[in-house]
């Protein structure tokens, strides 16, 4: 791929400088690197309630918290990880690397885009001043089932507006990554050209603008439920709360997706760069890719399995859910096949995407093992499937961010992040993240229900690592953080191409990429 | 985006717009659809 770039800063006028400058930018790096502060932040508030839950967990009996606030603590981690931190980053990663890597000069609705990140602080606000609402914070699970989500006391309306908004957020940015995709490229960039992190935010964006509409649906559903006398989902009014479950997983399956794809392609970025050896079965991946998201909308009750459904039901969603390992098991087949024989490196980024390979894998299987019916009567609801989503979602889609803030921080800043620290970051993460969420698959399989504040003895020990684990994994986050803020402030000077491996439009462009590139769109050979 | 400037550029933003406003209106009938669906399912607005 040849490439011609213009990528001097160009001074149009007056900017506003200070907080003014953030509130009205419509560039896409700065409201790329907000997105990406706004999940750091919302991480950590996230991870501080994740060590809650852990500390209470540490011995059995009633530790710290009482069981009311548990549950708060379970239901807000949950909504936070999923729409503060982990959606936002990769949004924030979007915004900053898809017009780099289409050699587009911006996105192509940048005021939508600007709305679209401010939107954010408001819902969150909305969603932790519930912690200080009498009655606390909303506690039924982040799945919000009725009829225990109905009983939430004054938290609930800020609950429903908070995912409304949320969901609004994700809408718009969607629709601002599709429209910059679709019309935005640079003279030859054909689809089939585009690099992989940016065909998955593709596919992710449709599976975006499909379903977050169906939660807002279903939330606002609940909403009239609670306060206009509808009854959608109360029994007592003739209402189905079953319905609400099929709603929230039509919703709820693809959103797994939208928190892995992406990850996906930062893996697919990543390993060609660092085994020196173009990405094995380009065409393969994309296939793939858009195969686990339609199959993402056809497998959603295999979240309901034990709420009962005809034989034929259970046969559907089982076979289905196991046909997403087919796609799934091509991707890492050439994940594996692109590093074979390569002239490897493992700096950071390549740390935190192996770690990827070999733990979503375990999430992966686990995954599997959830799908067969008769298994998943056990396992449902157990600290087994707590097991299974975090693999999925911490050296998964975390492990991914991280890999990707590490690529790409470098181009961003202009500066080399100190790579001891974080391999350090690196090692202290996978052992930690492995001690937390390891043995809960066998307190799960022995039985130890999720959400629970209170456990028999005979899970003492295992709880005890898992906490341990967490708090080291928690503060090993500190390095990652302490290495961000030296990379930003100083350091070794980055080169246009930083990775000696590395291909593409974002590597034409010099480190840090000014504010404004591709003004003159690059040709693509 | 900035102002268009010639016929190229102009016809790129209406082309924006377009598929803008197409995948708008096609989240917000995801949304009618399934408050309906409901609706006729069950006896949610009865």
């Amino acid at each position: 791929m040849s490439t011609a770039t213009h990528a001097e800063h160009h001074d149009h006028g007056h900017h506003p400088t200070g907080l003014l400058r953030w509130l009205t930018t419509t560039n896409h790096k700065d409201i790329g690197t907000m997105y990406l502060v706004f999940s750091l932040v919302m991480f950590f508030i996230g991870g501080t309630m994740a060590l809650v839950i852990r500390a209470e967990l540490f011995q059995p009996g009633l530790q710290f918290v009482d069981p009311a606030f548990f549950n708060q603590m379970t239901t807000m981690h949950a909504l936070i990880m999923v729409f503060g931190a982990v959606m936002p980053a990769f949004v924030g990663l979007a915004n900053w690397m898809v017009p780099l890597q289409i050699g587009a000069p911006d996105m192509a609705l940048p005021r939508l885009n600007n709305w679209s990140f401010w939107i954010l602080p408001f819902a969150f606000s909305l969603l932790l001043l519930t912690l200080f609402l009498p009655g606390g914070s909303p506690a039924s699970g982040w799945t919000m089932y009725p009829p225990l989500v109905l009983q939430t006391g004054n938290a609930f309306p800020f609950l429903i507006f908070a995912v409304h908004l949320m969901g609004l957020s994700s809408i718009m940015g969607a629709i601002n990554i599709i429209v910059t995709i679709m019309n935005m490229r640079a003279p030859g960039m054909t689809l089939l050209k585009m690099p992989l992190f940016t065909w998955t935010w593709l596919i992710t964006a449709y599976l975006l603008i499909l379903v977050m509409p169906v939660l807002a649906g279903a939330v606002t559903m609940l909403l009239t439920d609670k306060y206009f006398g509808t009854a959608f989902f109360t029994a007592a009014g003739g209402g189905d709360p079953v319905m609400f479950q099929h709603i929230f997983w039509f919703f709820g399956h693809p959103e797994v997706y939208i928190m892995i794809l992406p990850a996906f392609g930062i893996i697919s970025e990543i390993i060609p760069t660092f085994a020196r050896k173009p990405l094995f079965g380009y065409s393969a991946m994309v296939y793939a890719t858009a195969s686990i998201a339609f199959l993402s909308f056809i497998v959603w009750a295999h979240h309901m399995f034990t709420v009962g459904m005809p034989l034929a039901g259970q046969l559907f969603f089982m076979f289905t859910t196991m046909l997403i390992a087919v796609p799934t098991g091509v991707k890492v087949f050439n994940w594996v096949a692109t590093m074979w024989r390569g002239a490897m490196t493992f700096e950071t980024p390549m740390l935190f995407s192996l770690g990827f390979v070999f733990l979503f894998t375990i999430g992966g299987f686990s995954g599997l093992m959830l799908a067969i019916v008769p298994a998943d009567l056990q396992y449902h609801d157990s600290y087994f499937v707590v097991a299974h989503f975090h693999y999925v979602l911490v050296p998964g889609s975390v492990f991914a961010l991280m890999a990707g803030v590490y690529y790409w921080l470098p181009k961003w800043t202009g500066h080399m992040y100190n790579e001891t620290m974080g391999k350090l970051h690196f090692w202290i993460s996978a052992i930690s993240v492995n001690l937390t969420f390891f043995p809960m698959h066998f307190v799960g399989l022995a039985g130890m229900p999720r959400r629970i504040p209170d456990y028999a003895t005979q899970f003492s020990d295992f709880n005890a690592i898992a906490s341990v684990g967490a708090f080291l994994f928690g503060f090993s986050q500190l390095l990652f953080v302490y290495n961000i803020w030296r990379c930003v402030k100083g350091g070794e000077k980055a080169t246009t191409r930083v990775w000696d491996g590395s291909h593409g439009l974002e590597w034409t462009v010099p480190s840090p990429a000014p504010l404004h590139t591709f003004d003159t769109p690059p040709v693509v050979r | 985006m900035s102002e268009p400037v010639n016929n190229e550029a102009r016809e790129r933003r209406s082309r924006v717009i377009r598929t803008a406003l197409l995948l708008a209106l096609m989240a917000v009938a995801v949304y009618v659809t399934f408050i309906v669906l409901a609706a006729e399912r069950g006896v949610g607005l009865r």
